[in-house]
Order: structure tokens, then sequence, then C-alpha cells
């Protein structure tokens, strides 16, 4: 069933437990009540008479179905195809094996198209099947469940699409995912093959340790980068790659992100290259090439700077002409030079001319010349690229030979030989005189020796058996007798001689005579030993053949290649010791050729297989061979032959390096150049045409004002002789160069210096990377985050943003509104200072503690939301301010900043405790109204309590026949009399409220005098002494009110000081703080102090003996108020009289 | 019968040393005349101490100022009280009355006209013992003044302090 394994089935998981379907008849109730609870439709069906039940209240949307769902047939026709085949099969596995099931199904129905149905199967004693379940609605899980699928189908395409190796790595180090490149880049076919794997064993033994290391502390939340190779040797690959923890909305990781890059073939051309081009320079050195660069058209010169040495240029010079070198060849081999020249430039051959060069040191140095012709697109000759090679030595070697050889022709010139005539037959023998001679004696002795006697006895004893043998076997076989042996000189030395002779035969074959000659070849000999001295201690092969091709010299080095000695090559024909007939045939034609033209002539290599396989390259030096003052032809052929296999290899290994270099900054993505000291590119790959749209020739020519866009060349130029003088390269410099099309490139320069083998800097080589795509990122994004500043500058909210350590580093202008700082302090530096500076108060006016001020509690990792709390500014003034506040996180989750947004909600705060005010007043008013009521409501009800409590007493007076009935009667006519008066003053105090009063100026003298006039009754009762003060202020008042107030204070007055010896009452005014105090003063009983304020109350009596209502100091009260006036009592005390104060409040007054 | 004098006290039998049986704390005068005559009628003998207010009430029981001889200020059986009074109400005196470790055991019943909420709810808070309404008609007044008397002065058992037999 696929809803069983699909993700959110499994994530419910824990509902569908809490929620399973009933099982067992007893757990019925309480389990389909906790099912009916949790929103749930539970349903039973029995196999019997398929019959289908809801219990308790069937899902809502069957309401929309018109049929009855009371059996399998019509369930399953509620869901949509292909579910209702799904939930068939379901059905009869549940039937079948009692299998349970729990699945989404789409119904056919508007509103609640996806449910989940659960069902589990028990059978029943009489073999029937029972299932019990039940569907819920999950219309809001599924959407979410398919927006969520659609985002991680987004996810996963661009994951695998990604080109760089994405994983996922669980707490444990464990990959458990990797994308298509990943698997890819490990040579895997599905992700089955890594997944569960162990991060370190995808790591070889010596990263393990250290990725170890880094993996830890990625799980405990540090992100790292790192490098890490696997395999071996040349398929060995390097990896660039780092963990990335991934954090939940707790902070806490759990898991970890691992970003992979192939960087195998970038390492690889960064050591190649280094490699590459140290192997160039070894090579140079060992050979010793001194290289130059002829430009054909305008005759510079270039050349290393050994060269410059050589000619004896200054090495600033950087350029001359080709005088610099044919002025200093020999003259002699002037017309060699330009021949060689001239074959090279107009039949492409190769230049290659030997020459003696007078060096600036005054010697003469033997030059081999090579050089190599370049051509432009249109095969111009353009330039020459050549190397001089100092042979000298070898050409000495050369010479020597043939020095030695001269003295050997000496050594032969001049001497005569000695005859001889041996009589077989008769056994004489004719010495000549010059043998004699040559033997030591005279010419006329031993004139008449004639026997052969003497000869022999004249033979070294330890040749003469091999001489005689030797005599004999010419006789034999007639041979010709050529023979070296030793004879004893008159004065009793040896030396040694040749001889050859040949003898004469008899027709009979019997041999009758034998003639030949002597030479004393003693002094040769030695001459030869000295000249193979010589020749096998030069380390070449030096060798001479005559005409024939048969060598008559060779020396060890020689003989040794040909695997021989050199007596046993000397004699031989080349073409005998040759094992390559081919090789031996063209070494021939070689020597007729020298011996031809009778010159010294360079083979410059020639191949040659030595017969133990060995193939070397030899460098051959064939001089005509000659004898002293004779002409051409020469007689043969003397050759120096250098071997110059290990230059050639070394020659081969240096190409192959540059091959490889240049194929590697050839393939490379990143534009590779080289530039010398004076700034000209002096060789740039092909990804220049890719990146700029120049050619390499273009790039060279064009000034830099071309290449760079405005000021980037000044910027370049600096750099360059910066670089220059300090002898370092750069790393990472971005430079803005204009491409052909116009069109800016960013590129991110880094380069190294190029010395020449004496340490010199020549220029820079380097490696520019196109980063125009990321530069543009990085401006799209600087674009949004100035957007993101324009938004936070204009907010109407303030904005301050603190670091990690809390310094303040932004705040915006509306902030500093708030903060009530000036345009000038705002721009100014001093902004985090001021803001210090304001006090924190929380909402009870209490300092706020540090750790409890929102950006505090931000960079704790904290967010704080809608938080209430003042500052108070410079100037004292409060602002109560509401924050929110939220730490800033970077993507390892790290906080590294603090930012609060935060309004001034002071007006908003003042209007609600104005609105606060305001209640208290109208509570106040309500407990006000409430009192009144209930007092009004006790004070009304006393009379009529005393009346009818009265009336009720007479009846029984009446009855039981007493006389109280005057008594009783007074009583309650008394009663009825104060609940008039009682009626009469609730009704005055009430209208004192209500009715707008007319207001007029008047004297309150005057109004004080009238008041007096409608009292005289009670003043003159009580005999009271009033006094009014006169010229109090004129006011503007409402006159019969205030005259109302001050006979209410008089009649007061007059009633409580009337038991007094001399009842006083004083009407006055005092100035008190500027304001005029009005006063009804006594000498009366006077008030307690603490029934000062109880007395000002409705229906308050402190002396009830004395009648009234306790309404009129409320009255009193009530008129001063409506005059915005206040009412107070002064009184020392009991007995000491009191003083009723008010004021008039705004009322005008006027003096 | 005469009204009583202002601020006196006015004991209306022969003051004897341990004969008060009400203490009746009234204001207005007519009331306090209605009540003694209602009393008397039920309850021939009785000795009924008059004070005019809270002031005087409260003095009379922590005999201070003029009460100060306990043998002219007996403990009442119990004290019947009005609420709205000059000086100190009926209120402030349960109030003093309860919160006293030696007048808390005292009862004390309410007699009043105010029917007000926050009256009768403040009375029970400061743990007055009762709380009855003035009737208008004078039968009724009789009738409750026989039950409060037959209640208070017969049936109910006299607070005994455990700590101290004074009262």
């Amino acid at each position: 069933m696929s809803s069983q394994s699909d993700g959110v089935a499994n994530r419910e998981s824990v509902d569908a437990h809490a929620a399973a379907p009933p099982t067992e008849h007893g757990d019925h109730n309480a389990v389909h009540q906790a099912l009916l609870g949790a929103g749930l439709s539970v349903w039973e069906w029995t196999s019997a008479d398929d019959s289908l039940h809801w219990i308790g209240v069937p899902p809502r949307f069957l309401q929309d179905v018109d049929h009855p769902v009371r059996d399998r047939a019509s369930f399953l026709a509620l869901v949509q195809e292909p579910h209702r085949a799904e939930l068939d099969a379901a059905w009869q596995a549940a039937l079948a094996s009692g299998r349970d099931w729990s699945m989404d199904l789409q119904l056919d129905l508007k509103d609640c198209p996806w449910v989940r149905s659960v069902a589990t199967a028990s059978k029943l004693a009489d073999g029937q099947v029972r299932l019990s379940g039940w569907i819920q609605c999950i219309e809001r899980q599924k959407e979410v469940e398919l927006e969520l699928r659609r985002r991680e189908r987004q996810l996963n395409a661009l994951i695998n699409h990604a080109p760089i190796c994405i994983h996922q790595i669980d707490l444990n180090g464990r990959i458990t995912s990797m994308n298509r490149t990943g698997l890819e880049m490990m040579g895997l076919e599905n992700p089955g093959q890594i997944c569960g794997v162990h991060y370190l064993d995808c790591t070889s033994d010596q990263d393990r340790t250290r990725i170890g290391q880094l993996l830890q502390k990625a799980i405990k939340g540090e992100g790292s980068e790192f490098e890490f190779t696997m395999g071996e040797g040349s398929s060995q690959l390097t990896f660039s790659s780092c963990f990335v923890p991934m954090r939940n909305e707790l902070g806490e990781v759990y898991q970890l992100m691992g970003i992979t890059a192939d960087v195998t073939e970038q390492r690889r051309a960064e050591r190649e290259l280094k490699r590459s081009t140290e192997g160039y320079e070894l090579a140079q050195r060992v050979a010793r090439l001194e290289r130059f660069d002829w430009t054909l058209a305008d005759d510079g010169l270039v050349v290393s700077n050994g060269l410059k040495r050589m000619l004896g240029l200054g090495e600033e010079a950087n350029v001359a002409t080709i005088d610099a070198i044919t002025s200093r060849i020999d003259p002699d081999y002037l017309p060699n030079w330009r021949e060689a020249v001239r074959g090279c430039v107009h039949s492409g051959r190769e230049l290659r001319v030997e020459f003696p060069l007078i060096a600036a040191d005054g010697e003469q140095r033997w030059i081999l010349a090579l050089g190599d012709l370049r051509r432009d697109a249109n095969g111009v000759a353009t330039r020459l690229l050549g190397a001089l090679t100092d042979i000298t030595r070898q050409r000495r070697d050369a010479d020597a030979l043939r020095e030695s050889q001269e003295r050997y022709e000496l050594a032969v010139r001049g001497t005569t030989e000695g005859v001889w005539d041996w009589n077989i037959t008769t056994g004489n023998v004719f010495y000549s005189p010059r043998f004699r001679e040559l033997l030591g004696y005279d010419s006329d002795d031993l004139a008449s020796e004639k026997r052969v006697e003497w000869f022999t006895q004249a033979l070294h004893p330890n040749e003469r058996d091999e001489v005689w043998a030797a005599v004999d076997e010419h006789l034999q076989t007639r041979e010709p007798f050529n023979r070296e042996f030793r004879l004893r000189t008159q004065s009793g030395r040896y030396r040694l001689f040749h001889a050859r002779g040949h003898a004469a035969w008899a027709d009979d074959g019997t041999p009758t005579r034998m003639a030949g000659s002597i030479q004393d070849v003693t002094e040769q000999h030695e001459a030869q030993r000295l000249l193979r001295e010589v020749v096998d201690l030069v380390p070449h092969q030096i060798f001479a053949k005559d005409a024939e091709g048969r060598f008559i010299l060779s020396n060890s080095r020689h003989a040794e290649d040909l695997g021989l000695t050199p007596d046993e090559v000397t004699g031989r024909s080349q073409l005998d010791l040759t094992p390559d007939p081919q090789q031996a045939a063209a070494f021939l034609a070689d020597d007729q050729r020298v011996i031809q033209a009778g010159r010294v002539t360079l083979i410059p290599e020639e191949q040659y297989t030595c017969p133990d396989g060995r193939q070397i390259t030899l460098q051959t030096h064939k001089i005509p061979l000659r004898l002293p003052q004779s002409p051409p032809p020469s007689v043969g052929v003397l050759g120096v032959a250098i071997d110059i296999t290990h230059l050639k290899e070394t020659e081969h290994e240096l190409r192959l390096s540059q091959d490889k270099f240049r194929s590697l900054v050839e393939t490379t993505s990143d534009w590779v150049w080289e530039i010398d000291t004076s700034g000209h590119y002096t060789y740039s790959n092909p990804q220049l045409g890719r990146i700029l749209g120049y050619s390499d020739e273009e790039v060279r020519i064009l000034p830099r004002e071309e290449l760079f866009e405005d000021g980037e060349a000044d910027r370049f130029e600096a750099l360059l002789a910066d670089s220059i003088k300090r002898r370092t390269g750069w790393r990472n410099t971005v430079l803005r160069m204009r491409a052909r099309s116009g069109e800016v490139r960013f590129l991110e320069s880094s380069a190294t210096t190029v010395v020449d083998e004496h340490g010199v800097l020549v220029g820079f080589r380097g490696i520019d990377r196109d980063i125009t795509d990321r530069k543009r990122a990085e401006e799209e994004l600087a674009k949004t985050r100035s957007l993101l500043g324009a938004a936070v500058e204009s907010s109407p909210a303030g904005v301050m943003i603190v670091d990690a350590s809390g310094n303040l580093q932004t705040m915006n202008r509306a902030g500093a509104l708030i903060g009530g700082l000036t345009d000038e302090e705002f721009e100014g530096e001093n902004v985090a200072s001021i803001v210090q500076s304001f006090e924190t108060l929380d909402v009870h006016g209490q300092p706020l503690e540090a750790a409890d001020l929102p950006l505090v509690r931000a960079l704790s990792g904290e967010t704080t939301h809608n938080y209430d709390m003042i500052a108070r500014l410079r100037d004292g003034e409060l602002r109560w301010l509401l924050v929110n506040a939220a730490p800033v996180r970077n993507t390892q989750g790290a906080i590294i900043a603090g930012v609060a947004m935060f309004m001034d909600v002071t007006d908003l705060k003042q209007g609600e405790r104005q609105r606060e005010s305001l209640i208290e007043e109208l509570e106040e008013k309500n407990a006000e109204l409430e009192r009144f009521t209930y007092t009004v409501s006790h004070d009304l009800k006393s009379p009529i309590i005393t009346i009818k409590g009265f009336l009720g007493l007479l009846e029984k007076d009446l009855a039981q026949g007493r006389d109280q009935v005057h008594d009783r009667i007074s009583r309650i006519r008394n009663a009825s009399d104060q609940m008039s008066q009682l009626l009469d003053e609730l009704l005055e105090l009430a209208r004192i409220g209500r009715v707008e009063s007319n207001r007029q100026p008047a004297s309150l003298t005057e109004l004080a005098q009238e008041a007096v006039l409608l009292i005289g009754g009670a003043i003159e009762k009580y005999n009271v002494q009033v006094e009014v003060q006169p010229n109090m202020p004129t006011v503007l008042v409402d006159r019969n009110r205030i005259i109302e107030a001050l006979q209410n204070l008089l009649d007061n007055a007059c009633r409580f000081s009337k038991d007094k010896p001399h009842p006083t009452v004083k009407i006055g005014f005092r100035v008190e703080a500027g304001e005029d105090i009005f006063f009804v003063a006594d000498n009366g009983i006077g008030i307690p102090h603490e029934y000062h304020d109880k007395v000002l109350g409705l229906f308050e009596q402190l002396h009830p003996e004395e009648g009234g209502t306790g309404i009129g100091l409320a009255i009193v009260k009530r008129i001063i108020e409506t005059h915005e006036g206040r009412l107070w009592i002064e009184s020392p005390g009991e007995g000491l009289g009191a003083t009723v104060c008010f004021t008039l409040g705004e009322s005008e007054s006027q003096p | 019968m005469t009204p009583p004098e202002n601020g006196q006290p006015q004991p209306e039998s022969t003051p004897a040393a341990t004969d008060c049986h009400v203490l009746l704390v009234e204001d207005n005068p007519d009331h306090r005349e209605l009540i003694c005559t209602g009393l008397r009628d039920c309850h021939g003998d009785i000795n009924i101490v008059n004070v005019n207010d809270g002031e005087q009430a409260l003095a009379y029981l922590r005999r201070t100022g003029e009460y100060g001889d306990p043998q002219r200020s007996p403990r009442p059986q119990v004290v019947l009280l009005d609420l709205r009074m000059p000086k100190v109400d009926g209120l402030e005196v349960i109030r003093q009355l309860k919160t006293s470790e030696e007048l808390k055991r005292i009862p004390v019943v309410v007699l009043t006209t105010s029917k007000a909420k926050i009256d009768v709810a403040k009375a029970y808070d400061y743990h007055a013992n009762s709380y009855l309404l003035k009737p208008e008609e004078y039968s009724e007044l009789q009738e409750l003044l026989t039950s409060l008397s037959d209640y208070w002065l017969q049936r109910n058992q006299e607070p005994i302090s455990l700590h101290d037999d004074r009262g």
C-alpha cells in the first residue's frame, strides 16, 4: 500500500497510535469516545451481512452524499480511482488474512477530498470477519504535505544538478544522502552505495585524524573548510570540502551539510606549472643555452642574461640588434653564419651553424648556434628564436687530436727502411747497410756477416720461436709477412722493429728466397702509445677511418660503444662493426662527403645503436684526414663524436614539460599570461579571447588604457611598479578590464615573479580569473543591502544595530529623532556615547538591569516582542518605547549582531494614563453616587421609622389610656418636618449640578452683607456678633448661589458658636500665594482635625442633636466646585472655633 | 420616659455592677426611644446602656475617659449597633471591636435602615454577629425586638474566654 510507506503517514504515526482503531469490544466505549474527541468518525463492518455502522457521529461529509453509506460497496463508491481499487484490495486482504490498513484516500466529494482511513480486522467466533476503523478529514495535512513534497522536489532537483558534491551527514558522522554529482565524483552508481557509510571511511588514512577533528567540531556547530586526497599515484584525487552545521529552530545542530568539489585538476595544474617551470629552468642551466629572440622586422634582439654578459651588453639593456652577435663572429666564419641564416629564413632549414666568437672577456669561444623560425598567420617570417651553445671544449678536444696526428706523421717522416734478402737455398742473408745502422752498427761493420743465425741471435729470446713460426707460416701459406719484433742493438738494448716480407717459391712450391724490410718503430710506437693515452682520456668518441672506412684509430670510449677494445676495432671496417647496416651506410656516406669537400663538418645529430642495444645520439665533428702538406683528396676521416643522448633527453623532457605546461594553461578556464618588467604581455593563453575577446597579438599591442576600465590602468601600473620594486607577485587583486565588446570584466589577478638563472627579475607570470559573474552577484547583493539600508533608514520606527560585543553600529534617523538627537549629532561621531547616556527604566520608573535590556537579551539569543520600557533623554524627558529586538546570526548560526526596532509610544501611553485617570474619576463618581443613593435612602427612612414607630406607640397609648399623646404627636410632626426639609435640600443639591449658572461681577462684601440680612433671624436669636470685611474683591459669580453658600456657612457658624459667651462670626478674605481665599470664621465649638473632611460629606453630621440634615455643607461644597473653587475647614481643635475657607478659582477677580 | 440627654450614657435602671444586658449605639433620639420602649415592652427588667455614636461606644467598651470605672461600665450581653452615625460610624466600631483580643467575643448585632450591599458585606467582613433591618411598623419592630432579646439575652450562651474571665 503506497501510503503506508510515505513520509506523511510515518510522521503521523504517533497520532495513528493514539487513535488506533478499536479492537476489543470491552474497550469500545472509551476508545470511541477518544476517537470522537479527536474528530474521527468510527465505523464497523461485518462480513456476515455486509453491514456498515457508524458509531457515534458519522463524518460530516456524508451529509453531501445522496446515497446511504451502509455497506462496503457504498463505502467504496465514495472513493476516487485509483484509491478505490487500492481500498478494495486492502479490504480483501483484511478479509483474507486479517491485515490492517492505514492509507490516505481521495474522495469523490467537493469539500473533503482527502481522508485518512485506518482499519483493523478481527475474526469472529462464527468465522465471520469484523472490520473496525476510523476515517478522518486530512485536507489541510494533505495540502501541507503536497506543498512540502513540491518544495522538496525543487530542492532535490537543485541539489542533484549542482556541479559540486552535496551530501548530508548525520550527527554520528554517517553520510545520509549524496547528490548525483557527488556519486559521479566517487564513481558510484546509486546512493545506496554511500548512504550509511561513515564520512571518515571515505578519507585516506593520513587525512583521517585531521578530518575527524573537523567533523567533531562541525557536529558541535563550528563549520570548516579543508582539503583531502583519495586514491594513490596518478589516480589520486584532491577534494576541497566543507562542513556546514544545519540548525533547527532551537539553534541545535541536527545534521551537517557537506559540500565537496573536485579540485584535482586545479591542484595538479598548479603543481605541474611549478614543476614545469623548475624543470625548464634546470634544463636551461644544464644545457647552458643562451637564448636569443630576434625580431626580423625591426632587427630587435632580446637575449638572455648569460648571453648579455658574453656579448658585453649591460644587464639593463632589454633590446639590442643582431649586430651584437655578428660583430663578434670570427670574420672568416661570417659567411657561414649568413649562409645559415639565409637557409633558415628562405628555405626553412633549421638554423645550425658553428663559429668562433670573440667574447666580451677577449677569449675566443666556439659557438654552436641553433634556431627556429616563427612565422605570422600569413607565413611571413617574423622572429628567429634560438640558442647559442658554447662548444669550445668539444672543439679543443678535436684540435688536440689533430696535433697528435701530425706528430705521428712527423715521426714517420725521414725514416728509411733496412732491407734484408734471405736466400733460403744457401742460407745466406743480405743485410743492407741501413739494416746494420738500424741495429746500431756502423754501415761498414759486419759487412761480411751473411748468416741467418746472426738475425736469430739478435731477436729477443722471447720472440725467436714466434718469429720463425711466423716465417714458416708465411712460407707455407704465402700470406704476407708483417710483424713487429724486438732486436738487440749494438749497444745491447732492444728496439722495436716492424718487418714486412715476402717469399719466392720454385715451381714445385719450394721456397727459394724471402726478402723484406725492417723499420725502427720504437719511437713511432711510443708516439702511438702517447696518442692513445690522450685520446683515451677524452670522454668523447675519437676515431679515424681510412677512405675505405676501415678504422685506423679508435679511442676507448669509441671502442666501448662498439663493445670492443681499441685494438679490436683498429683495422676493421665500419660495416663490420655497426650492427645496423643502414646506419653504417649513412656514416660512410658522411665520411665520403667530408673527404670530398675537405672541410670540417658537423653532423649535429646522429643516431647510433650500440651492439648492446643502447640507443645513443651523437653530435659528430668529422675532420678530413690528410697527410701533411698533401693536397686533397684526403686519405681518411678523423672524427670526434659527442654523446648528446642525455642532452637530447633533457631537451625532450623540456619540450614535453613545456608542452604539458602549454596544454595546461591553454585548457584552464583562466587567463594565463606572462608580462615583462616593462609591462608588455609576452604570453597569453587562448582564454584571453574568451574573457576579453582579444587575440594574443592584440593584447601585446593594445595600449593599457584600452584594456582597462577608466582609472584601472593607472592602478595596474602602480601595482606593477610596486611589485617590481618589492620583487614580489600579487594575489587576488581584482582588476576591472574592458572587453572588446566594451563590457566590463572583473578579473581576479594573481601573479608570481619570473627571474632568470641569475635571480634577475625579468617579469611576472600570472593567472587572471574571470569573476565578473561573482562580482555582479556581489553588486546585486550590495544593491539589495543598500535597499535594505534605505528601508531601515526611512523606517518610521527607530532601528538600532549593535555588534556582538554590544557596541552600537547603526542607528537610523527615526531612532535619532526619538532619542532627541540633533541632525549634527546624528551625523557626528558620538551617537553611541549619547545613546549610552540615556537612562533606561521599566514601566514603573525603576532603573532597568542591563541584562533585561532587549538588545542585551538579543545578543544572548533571545527575541523580544513588544517590550515596554522608558528612556530618560538628556533633557530629562521620558520616552515610552515599544521595543522589538532579535539576534542576527551568520550562516553558521553564530550571533554576530543584535537588532532592535523601537517606537515612541509616549503619546499613546499618556493617552492611556489620561484614560485611566478618567476611568478612576468616573469610578469615584459612581461610588459617590452609590453612597449618595444609600445615604439618601437611609436618611429618608429614618423619619419614616420615627413617624410610623410613634404612630404605633400612639395607638397603643390610646388603647391603654396612657397620656403621652402630645409628645408622640410632636415627634411625628418633627420627623415630618425634617423629612420635608431633607427633600427640599436634596432637590436643591441636585439643582446645583444641573442648572446652568448665570455669572455676573459682584463684590464679595456686598454678597456677604446680603446673606447676613437674609439670615438675620438666626443671628438675632443666638445673639451672634457678625462682622463683614469691607472692600472684598469683586468676582464673576452666580450671585444667588454664592449668597446661598454664605447663608449656609453663616447659619452653621451661628449655631455652633451660640453657646459661647460672646459668639462672633467673621466673613473676610486673605491673599495666599497670589490667590484670594475667602472665609467664614466663628469662635464656636470647633471641629476635631480628623473630621475636617468628613463633615463636608452628604448627610454627615458631627452634632445631629443640633438639628439640620447634614446636607448644608455638601451644598456649599457643590456651589464652590461649580465655580472651580475649593472648600476646606480650618480649626485648631475642639472648642477653639472653626473657619470654613474657599476660593473661587478661575472667576475673574477685581479689586 | 424622657429623651436621653446629649452625649451621656443613659443607664435605664439603677446602675448595678454586672447589670448590662444591651449596649444600644444609636444617634437618632427618636429611634433610640422607639427601641428602648420596644425592648422594655417585652422584657421589663432589661438594662440598656445608650450611647450616641461610635466614638462613645468604643470609649464605653474600652473603659476610657468618662467610662474609666469598670464598675460603671459593665460588659453588655449584646451590642445593638446603628451604622450611619457621626464621628465614628458603625462599621468602624465593628472593625475595631472584632480586632480587639479583649472585645472580639462580645456579640454585635447591627440594627439599621441601610439595605446597601456594601454595608451588609462590610459588616459581615468585619465579623458582625447579625445584621437586622429596622422595620417601619411599630408592631414589626416590637416583634423583632422580642425575638432579638429572646435569642441574644435568653437563649444565646454568653461567650467565655479561656484566657480571661473578666468579661
